[in-house]
């Protein structure tokens, strides 16, 4: 689930994939702000075809949390 | 910007006057249109006067007009039905960010002394805890009657809108009119809005209707938005700016509202409804500028794009706008069809606004405060100025405090008015701070006024902080929070811009106990303040949370009252 979310979020706020790690903050790290999160909420759902608390993903702070969430909440 | 507006608003009185003359004149027109679940539905100006009366007369048989009434939840014309029937009835509505915990909205329901709620879905499956702890409620009325589950627990009274719609309906046509001829109180508190998430810190801003009023009346006039206006409502309802400044002004000019679901679907909104006007905070331009310049970039286009700006503004002013030719995948973010976006809650970059007018957008700048109901001031369309919030408002006065000029001219800007608050609820100690001794209301804000008489804010005298997205955090109740932290012995939270100035992030700096714990080293301390004070902030919410926490091995510079010296902390 790591690399598929790194490659999503690279592709969507336009970041290097080699500069996404686990303990990457989204919010610290790449700038990433509520509006954009809740971009990326909807770009998960509709990749899932899933729906997604973005309520429990805001509360995420790195890109390893959101992808552990993701992984648990698809099993 | 020349625009004339074909059928200008009229100058309003209270909410009665509002929905009355708005659904004489607009009629069968659509007023909000939402979703619900995968369909669309729509609410007539009609609609919403013949509802507002059968449940204002259900409420007033059953006893509820004239008492205060809670209203919590996701935006919806029932959201906003239950604020104006309520108001409409000499009613206190109160309504809350549905953000908050279960315990917050229990302490200020039980604060505000309110004896009903109105809410939304998300509150579905709380209603037994929340009866527990709000003893004095006594009707829980459920607005959205399309939920599937329905939580109806044993022994609390909870109505469904639409039942209550029924049978006031049915007493209408008995002939009851006690609740249509209730005439307006314009003077008497209408409005409770607490300023915080919990009842320590928050103030309860009282507004009347003529504070509301003025403020609807106010952004009438001041933006160019007629009965053609098609608006979607993006941000969180409860806030008084999105109710008076989208809701109410919406109403008293015949516009159409796009009710968005979710920030998620903020963007899909705009495709969808194609919205000519937009009112927002800054966070939601600054989010789509960086998007526009990421994508000129990355396309390698920038010196088109710039040349681009160049020549529209050179043929603008041979009076030719090509600008919305040039610039159509910049205006297809917003729908394609966009035209004028009020912006406040929170101060913007002017250089945003200058790309925005440049791509053939116009951003009006406004400032306003919850404490004057909140519009003060919004750059005017006739004559704009970029980095102003524009002239005082209609029925507004501004000015700067004297007494608290520094060299530069700048002081703190004071409010007089119909639309300022009538003070904060049980609390004279709090309300007689913010007042001058001949009525001024202290606004805070540091900031001065043009020769024409435009308002431009520098700076804040209170320690809140403003996100951009207009949300107020404030200081004094992150640091009690993290107070607990066994390892911290003081702490300041402040507000950090970014390098570009424009994302701005809560940032703890920590003086840690290390006296309190001198068997361990300095580092050990400092790591285990970290873990304590990471779990305690997961307790707020996530927009309150700290992104940074930053260690200082001195203590903070005190005053010699003790207190520390806050704006030494950066």
């Amino acid at each position: 689930m790591f690399e598929e979310l790194k490659d999503i979020i690279a592709a969507q706020y336009n970041i290097s994939p080699e500069e996404i790690t686990r303990e990457s903050d989204l919010r610290r790290d790449f700038g990433i702000n509520s509006i954009e999160l809740a971009e990326l909420v909807l770009e998960l759902e509709e990749r899932y075809d899933c729906e997604i608390d973005d309520k429990a993903i805001s509360k995420k702070s790195t890109v390893g949390e959101v992808a552990d969430y993701l992984e648990k909440e698809l099993a | 910007m020349k625009k004339i507006k074909k059928n200008p608003p009229k100058i309003v009185s209270d909410f009665k006057e509002l929905v009355l003359t708005s659904a004489e004149k607009f009629g069968d027109k659509t007023f909000y249109e939402y979703k619900v679940g995968k369909e669309t539905k729509k609410y007539s100006y009609n609609k919403y006067l013949s509802e507002m009366n059968a449940y204002g007369t259900a409420l007033n048989a059953r006893g509820y007009i004239g008492k205060n009434i809670a209203v919590i939840g996701d935006t919806s014309p029932y959201w906003a039905l239950t604020y104006v029937t309520a108001v409409n009835g000499n009613s206190t509505i109160v309504p809350l960010d549905k953000e908050l915990s279960l315990d917050a909205v229990c302490d200020f329901i039980n604060l505000s002394e309110c004896a009903a709620i109105a809410y939304t879905g998300a509150f579905n499956g709380k209603i037994t805890t929340l009866a527990e702890k709000i003893p004095n409620v006594s009707l829980f009325i459920r607005l959205n009657s399309d939920d599937k589950e329905v939580d109806s627990p044993e022994g609390v009274n909870v109505v469904d809108i639409n039942t209550l719609i029924e049978e006031g309906q049915a007493l209408l046509d008995g002939g009851d009119a006690s609740y249509t001829s209730i005439t307006p109180d314009t003077e008497k508190c209408c409005s409770i809005l607490f300023t915080s998430g919990t009842t320590g810190t928050s103030k309860g801003v009282m507004l009347s209707q003529k504070n509301i009023i003025t403020s609807v009346n106010a952004a009438c006039e001041l933006v160019p938005f007629d009965d053609s206006a098609s608006l979607v409502s993006v941000l969180p309802i409860h806030h008084t700016y999105e109710f008076t400044c989208t809701h109410l002004a919406a109403m008293n000019i015949g516009a159409s509202v796009y009710i968005n679901p979710s920030l998620k679907y903020a963007s899909k909104s705009m495709q969808y409804y194609k919205p000519n006007g937009l009112v927002v905070v800054p966070l939601f331009l600054e989010t789509v500028h960086k998007k526009v310049w990421a994508k000129i970039n990355d396309e390698k286009i920038a010196g088109k794009v710039k040349a681009g700006m160049k020549l529209s503004n050179i043929a603008l002013k041979l009076g030719i706008d090509i600008r919305r030719r040039i610039f159509a995948d910049v205006l297809s973010a917003f729908g394609g069809n966009i035209e004028t976006i009020i912006c406040g809650g929170a101060p913007i970059q002017p250089n945003i606004i200058k790309d925005f007018n440049a791509f053939g957008i116009t951003v009006l700048e406004g400032y306003g405060i919850t404490e004057t109901a909140p519009l003060v001031s919004v750059t005017p369309y006739q004559a704009p100025k970029i980095g102003s919030v524009g002239p005082a408002a209609i029925g507004t006065q501004v000015k700067v405090d004297e007494t608290t000029l520094d060299d530069s001219g700048r002081g703190e800007l004071l409010v007089k008015g119909g639309n300022v608050m009538l003070g904060y609820y049980k609390n004279p100690e709090a309300t007689a701070e913010v007042f001058t001794e001949d009525g001024w209301f202290r606004t805070g804000d540091i900031g001065y006024i043009d020769a024409d008489g435009y308002i431009y804010i520098t700076g804040r005298k209170k320690n809140v902080i403003i996100l951009s997205n207009g949300k107020n955090v404030y200081p004094e109740e992150l640091e009690e929070n993290l107070l607990s932290c066994t390892y911290a012995k003081e702490i300041v939270v402040i507000g950090r811009r970014d390098e570009k100035g424009s994302e701005t992030s809560i940032v703890a700096v920590v003086f840690p106990d290390f006296e309190s714990h001198e068997d361990m080293s300095s580092d050990e301390v400092k790591a285990k303040a970290l873990e304590q004070l990471k779990a305690l902030n997961e307790n707020m919410p996530s927009f309150k949370q700290v992104s940074v926490f930053e260690f200082r091995d001195t203590e903070f510079e005190k005053t010699t009252t003790k207190k520390i010296k806050r704006f030494l902390v950066k």
